[in-house]
């Protein structure tokens, strides 16, 4: 019996990943521990070593394939031995416990394209699943599961159902009246069920109606009606991005301060000193200096360093300032995060975040060090722009944005000079932080990079 | 506020009981004189006198008796077995007459007793001192099983059974007697029997517990979140009947996932009722199948081996674990 290699928790909470590459075939012999593709995860890539040594009877995913932790990913058959069918699942039950083996260890692995044969028997799915299943409008017998043991997940039916609703007729879901037996009076507000499930799909077709259970986007008109489109697949970022930025915006209550800093002097400095930072191998950017005057910000406004637990009514202080720094890469937007800025100095901070932003760059970075940030700060000036609304990195409470630095005539004691000015916009969430401490927030800010001394008196 | 640790609490309850009304008495081996095995009746006799606090011979049986006898004549007894253990001599007085009185002579005598038992392993005591056999209680209709797990709640709760118009068993859990204190308040307070609490509120999985092994689990809280990145739900039951489970209906649909511990075995234990309870009015919510952290269906082991027979953290944490990745 082969051995399955299943998708291993990768950390973090992460339940998903894309298949990018996949460096052997069905047939093909690996080593223990032989790189045997690559996935991305959450903003990073991760290679995946095989845990076994033998033959791949099965190979169950290919390049653009979206798989779930818990997964049979491949199979290996070790040369003349009888492996356990045994599932290589996270940290099992301690010798102590009691408790009934899962069902997950009797299994094949999934086949990888049409619904397997369920036969007459009930199909592996919870009961949960089984639910929105039956909400949705989508028959079991026609899903593929991806779970453990074939087992059919909520992304299983949930992508069923987006899938179909373009096919041309879908089968016929049978009643399900007949299955369904009274709730017993006890039972609180019954779950509902529709009297009968069969889904009308024509070309332009309306989906079965939402259902009760939070679910994914309302249904797209279809577009080709109005003229030629093309469809193409997002990458996992992409898609990773989308989903946060919805949270942050249905949760924050945004709102964004703008002012301008007067930088001259700043610049001056910083083109002096530019020369020494190069010696020691750094490059002494503009970035850096706002690094530092916002963990000065952070230190006198520490509600701006702070998370908002709503269920327990609580502010979440962080004595730790972490700093996230929004890096534009081609594949898309990402956030490392620099870790203790109020305790560098400003050599150490130029030269972690050249370091950390060429491995954005190049797509290097681990998961870790895109976590853990406390305050986020994005610059699009090299692009240009006066003021923009930029979105509160959830769960922290504010980020600040810079603008595009430029040359500017101001009025000076009566008199128009030209002035280096810094666009900052800051948004806050307005739940924790009201616009007077933003407003007072951003001031501290621009008067730190007016008066870059003003930064030694911060403790 | 006071510190109390809960023997503390549950003799202020009895204090103030036995202050506010004329009518409560306590019946019990060892209780007067010696101030009770466990010191929950300290300064009880002296402050009341023996008309009020009775040091009665050993037969159990004989106390719930006249307990009954008590209550006809308007009396409202709190009786105390010495050990959950020892109540069986009880048994046929509690089963057969203290809860079905009201029923029997169709609410013209009832029977507004407490019977308190200290119950459960973990202080190495010799056999029939540390059973948790509260199933057994909860399976009689016309019982109330009230079991605290803390000093605050314990006064509360023994304050409220004590006023209940019916018979409860008040379960006290006697590893917890001394092993934490807690601000009680110096008003009395009372709490709503029947009435579960969700200790800690979380989104991935339920874990419901009560009495003693409220401690293990929420000892297992912050290394399912920091370590698993699994947030918990804690329902502290209180009460086995009343069941709240409502309560523990809403944690269901709430979160999807289930793990119950009790230190009580497992066969026909608390855990299978509430697991019927579940499945009866939550089952389309249930993303994976449930777990109990249970003791063995074995006697209590003595001494060495009673830490690995009683629920702990670990076994919290793993069944969280199975339940959460399922």
């Amino acid at each position: 019996m082969a051995k399955q290699f299943i998708l291993p928790d990768l950390g973090e909470g992460i339940h998903e990943a894309q298949v990018v590459n996949v460096m052997i075939r069905e047939g093909d012999t690996v080593t223990q521990d032989q790189m045997v593709m690559e996935v991305e995860t959450d903003k990073a890539s991760v290679e995946l070593p095989v845990p076994y040594a033998g033959r791949v009877s099965k190979l169950n995913v290919k390049v653009g394939d979206t798989i779930s932790v818990g997964q049979v990913l491949l199979e290996v058959e070790a040369a003349g031995e009888m492996a356990t069918a045994a599932a290589d699942q996270p940290p099992g039950p301690d010798a102590g416990v009691p408790a009934t083996a899962p069902a997950a260890d009797t299994t094949a692995a999934a086949p990888a394209e049409p619904p397997p044969d369920y036969g007459p028997g009930p199909v592996p799915a919870a009961p949960a699943v089984r639910r929105l299943a039956r909400e949705l409008g989508v028959d079991l017998r026609q899903v593929r599961g991806s779970g453990p043991g074939g087992r059919i997940l909520r992304e299983d039916v949930e992508r069923f159902q987006a899938a179909s609703s373009k096919r041309e007729p879908a089968p016929a879901i049978p009643p399900v009246a007949a299955a369904v037996r009274p709730t017993p009076a006890t039972a609180p507000a019954p779950v509902p069920v529709p009297a009968t499930t069969t889904v009308p799909v024509t070309k332009a077709a309306t989906p079965p109606p939402p259902p009760a259970a939070a679910l994914a986007a309302e249904a797209l008109p279809d577009f080709a009606q109005w003229g030629p489109i093309r469809r193409e697949k997002v990458p996992q970022i992409r898609k990773t991005i989308a989903r946060q930025m919805a949270r942050a915006w249905s949760i924050i209550p945004h709102v964004t301060h703008g002012d301008e800093a007067d930088v001259t002097d700043l610049e001056i400095f910083r083109k002096e000193q530019g020369k020494v930072f190069a010696e020691q191998g750094a490059k002494l950017t503009l970035t850096a200096f706002i690094l530092k005057a916002v963990a000065g910000g952070l230190r006198q406004f520490p509600q701006f360093n702070a998370s908002y637990d709503d269920a327990a009514g609580e502010l979440i202080y962080k004595d730790y300032i972490h700093l996230g720094v929004a890096v534009d890469t081609p594949r898309g937007l990402m956030v490392p995060v620099l870790r203790e800025v109020d305790r560098k100095g400003l050599v150490t901070i130029s030269r972690e975040l050249k370091v950390l932003a060429d491995r954005a760059r190049e797509f290097k970075l681990d998961v870790a060090e895109m976590r853990g940030g406390t305050f986020t700060i994005t610059n699009v000036g090299a692009l240009g722009g006066q003021f923009a609304t930029p979105m509160i990195n959830w769960p922290e409470v504010a980020i600040l944005g810079l603008g595009k630095l430029a040359e500017k005539p101001m009025v000076r004691n009566g008199e128009i000079v030209v002035r280096k000015m810094l666009p900052l916009f800051l948004s806050f969430d307005h739940r924790v932080i009201d616009g007077a401490d933003g407003a007072r927030f951003v001031n501290t800010i621009a008067t730190f990079l007016e008066n870059p001394l003003n930064l030694l008196l911060v403790s | 506020m006071a510190q109390l640790n809960m023997a503390k609490a549950l003799n202020l309850a009895l204090r103030e009981a036995l202050k506010e009304d004329d009518k409560v008495i306590l019946i019990g081996q060892d209780i007067g004189q010696d101030e009770g095995v466990f010191r929950i009746t300290e300064g009880l006799l002296r402050e009341f006198g023996p008309d009020r606090v009775v040091d009665f011979p050993v037969a159990e049986s004989a106390i719930v008796g006249l307990a009954i006898g008590l209550c006809f004549t308007g009396f409202r007894p709190v009786c105390e077995m010495q050990f959950s253990g020892f109540g069986y001599h009880a048994f046929h007085q509690i089963e057969n007459h203290l809860s079905r009185f009201r029923n029997r002579t169709r609410g013209r005598f009832t029977c507004p007793a407490v019977v308190r038992m200290p119950y459960g392993g973990g202080i190495r005591a010799i056999e029939h001192h540390s059973e948790s056999r509260e199933a057994i209680w909860a399976h009689l209709p016309g019982l109330k099983v009230v079991i605290p797990s803390g000093p605050r709640n314990a006064r509360a709760l023994l304050r409220a059974s004590i006023l209940d118009p019916d018979p409860v068993i008040f379960y006290e859990p006697k590893a917890s007697y001394r092993a934490f204190k807690e601000e009680v308040p110096d008003e009395p307070e009372t709490m709503d029997i029947g009435k579960a609490q969700v200790v800690r509120e979380g989104s991935d999985v339920t874990i419901i517990s009560y009495g003693a092994t409220m401690r293990p689990v929420l000892e297992a809280v912050d290394e399912l979140r920091e370590e698993h990145r699994i947030d918990p739900e804690i329902v502290d039951l209180l009460s086995l009947v009343p069941l709240d489970t409502e309560t523990i209906i809403r944690s269901i649909r709430k979160t999807g996932r289930c793990v119950i511990a009790h230190e009580a075995p497992r066969n026909c234990g608390p855990a299978a009722e509430i697991i019927a309870r579940i499945v009866e009015d939550a089952l389309m919510y249930l993303e994976a199948p449930i777990r109990r952290v249970t003791g063995y269906d074995v006697v209590m082991p003595y001494f060495n081996l009673e830490r690995p027979y009683l629920p702990d953290a670990r076994k919290v944490v793993t069944a969280a674990c199975e339940v959460a990745r399922y």
